[in-house]
């Protein structure tokens, strides 16, 4: 090679063309390895290397790229771009990172449920109450999910008197966190928040399920001001999204089920409720005739002691007036004597020896000439 | 027209059907209550055999 021919880059041109060259090779790719090296930079910038056994590769990304704790010695899926920075060299940018393998996985979910169990994003007095039925119910799921299908079609039979908003989002992968996050915001960010907020997709692996054991996930769960019911098509085992839910649902059809009565269902308890009323107001009216009638014996009863009461003491009054009348000292055959005049006469001083007297008695009287006055 | 809430509706006729199993009534409440649940129930049975309704859904 002579010297004409030889490619001369400025540093600045060789970055550049290197990351072309990566973009052109790797595009948007994913490495797999052990964590090591984590460290987290003024709680926003992540670095650490993912390696394996002969070979490391150093990694940087945002904190938000993180779907909870993390600890060294995990395996990881990362995925990103390579990235040759002007200032500090070679780096993988990272845009997601997710523990891979059972030993990791079930090592996050550990770590993360303990950190949020600490904070009390689990706890039963955080859970509120879902109306029944709700009128309007915000759903987040994949709108070309069987899940979505399931839902519709439960909801559609048991209670078609629902309005339906509905939040697209992916529900696996490495995308899916986020678009979980921003769809259950969207559906948060209302004038007029619906009743409920129903995060569902079906069944899967545990790495299918990951994006609800995502802290991001979790915590947009748990901040909801919508009361949310979270179904994952699995019985198993609860993901921290369930656990953070106000309301968990087994799958999304029995999603359905619980948010929703069955309205042929309901109607026929709705119409026995006429029979149950009707006897119940029967009774009022039969207790109401008995109370009554038991008022009118009471009174009955008041007037007669009271009348009685009344006839004896007339009786008394008349006994008392008979005895006062002067004519029933005449009739035991004692007699009035009154002078010529009209003055009864007490006292025998008040007469003289040939006064004329009157008697009276009970029936008749008789006039009288006074022969004797004695002392 | 006010769009037909059925919790409420259910919540209003669960509360009649709740003072009708209480232990005081009075009669002139209990005709009213009565008349007034036979009401709520009519107009349920009407919205719950409504064969017109139909979920509406929404892709936001």
């Amino acid at each position: 090679m002579n010297e004409q021919s030889k490619l001369v880059f400025t540093p600045t041109d060789f970055v550049a063309i290197t990351n072309q060259v990566f973009e052109t090779a790797f595009g948007f790719s994913y490495i797999e390895g052990e964590l090591a090296n984590f460290r987290i930079s003024k709680n926003k910038w992540l670095y650490f290397d993912i390696k394996d056994a002969t070979s490391k590769v150093s990694c940087f990304g945002s904190v938000y790229a993180m779907p909870g704790p993390l600890e060294e010695g995990m395996t990881v899926v990362v995925g990103g771009r390579a990235t040759m920075h002007p200032q500090f060299g070679f780096n993988f940018t990272i845009q997601s990172i997710a523990p891979s393998g059972q030993g990791s996985i079930k090592k996050a979910f550990d770590l993360l449920k303990a950190k949020l169990t600490a904070e009390g994003l689990f706890e039963e007095a955080r859970k509120r109450s879902v109306p029944y039925p709700p009128n309007n119910i915000a759903l987040v799921t994949s709108l070309e999910s069987a899940a979505y299908a399931d839902f519709i079609k439960v909801l559609s039979h048991r209670w078609p008197f629902a309005n339906l908003a509905v939040y697209d989002s992916l529900v696996q992968g490495d995308q899916a966190p986020a678009q979980l996050v921003n769809a259950i915001s969207d559906a948060n960010s209302n004038e007029v928040l619906a009743d409920v907020l129903v995060i569902t997709r079906g069944g899967g692996s545990a790495d299918d399920l990951s994006a609800f054991n995502d802290e991001r996930v979790v915590r947009a769960v748990a901040s909801s001001r919508i009361p949310t019911v979270v179904a994952i098509g699995h019985e198993v085992d609860e993901s921290l999204a369930e656990l953070a839910s106000d309301k968990r649902a087994s799958t999304p059809s029995n999603a359905a089920e619980l948010l929703v009565p069955d309205r042929q269902a309901e109607a026929r308890q709705i119409l026995g409720l006429k029979p149950r009323l009707s006897s119940s107001f029967k009774t009022v009216i039969t207790s109401n005739l008995e109370n009554n009638q038991r008022s009118l014996e009471n009174i009955k009863s008041i007037f007669n002691d009271k009348l009685r009461t009344a006839e004896a003491e007339l009786d008394l009054s008349k006994h008392r007036l008979e005895l006062l009348n002067p004519r029933s000292v005449l009739k035991k055959g004692y007699s009035v004597v009154r002078q010529t005049g009209g003055a009864v006469v007490k006292n025998s001083k008040s007469l003289n020896v040939g006064q004329n007297i009157e008697l009276i008695f009970y029936q008749g009287s008789a006039k009288a000439e006074v022969k004797e006055i004695l002392k | 027209m006010t769009k037909f809430n059925y919790a409420t509706k259910k919540s209003q006729l669960d509360e009649i059907i709740s003072w009708f199993e209480s232990e005081e009534i009075d009669f002139e409440e209990a005709s009213k209550k009565y008349e007034e649940a036979i009401k709520i129930i009519d107009e349920i049975e009407q919205y719950l055999k409504d064969k017109s309704a139909q979920l509406k859904i929404e892709v936001k």
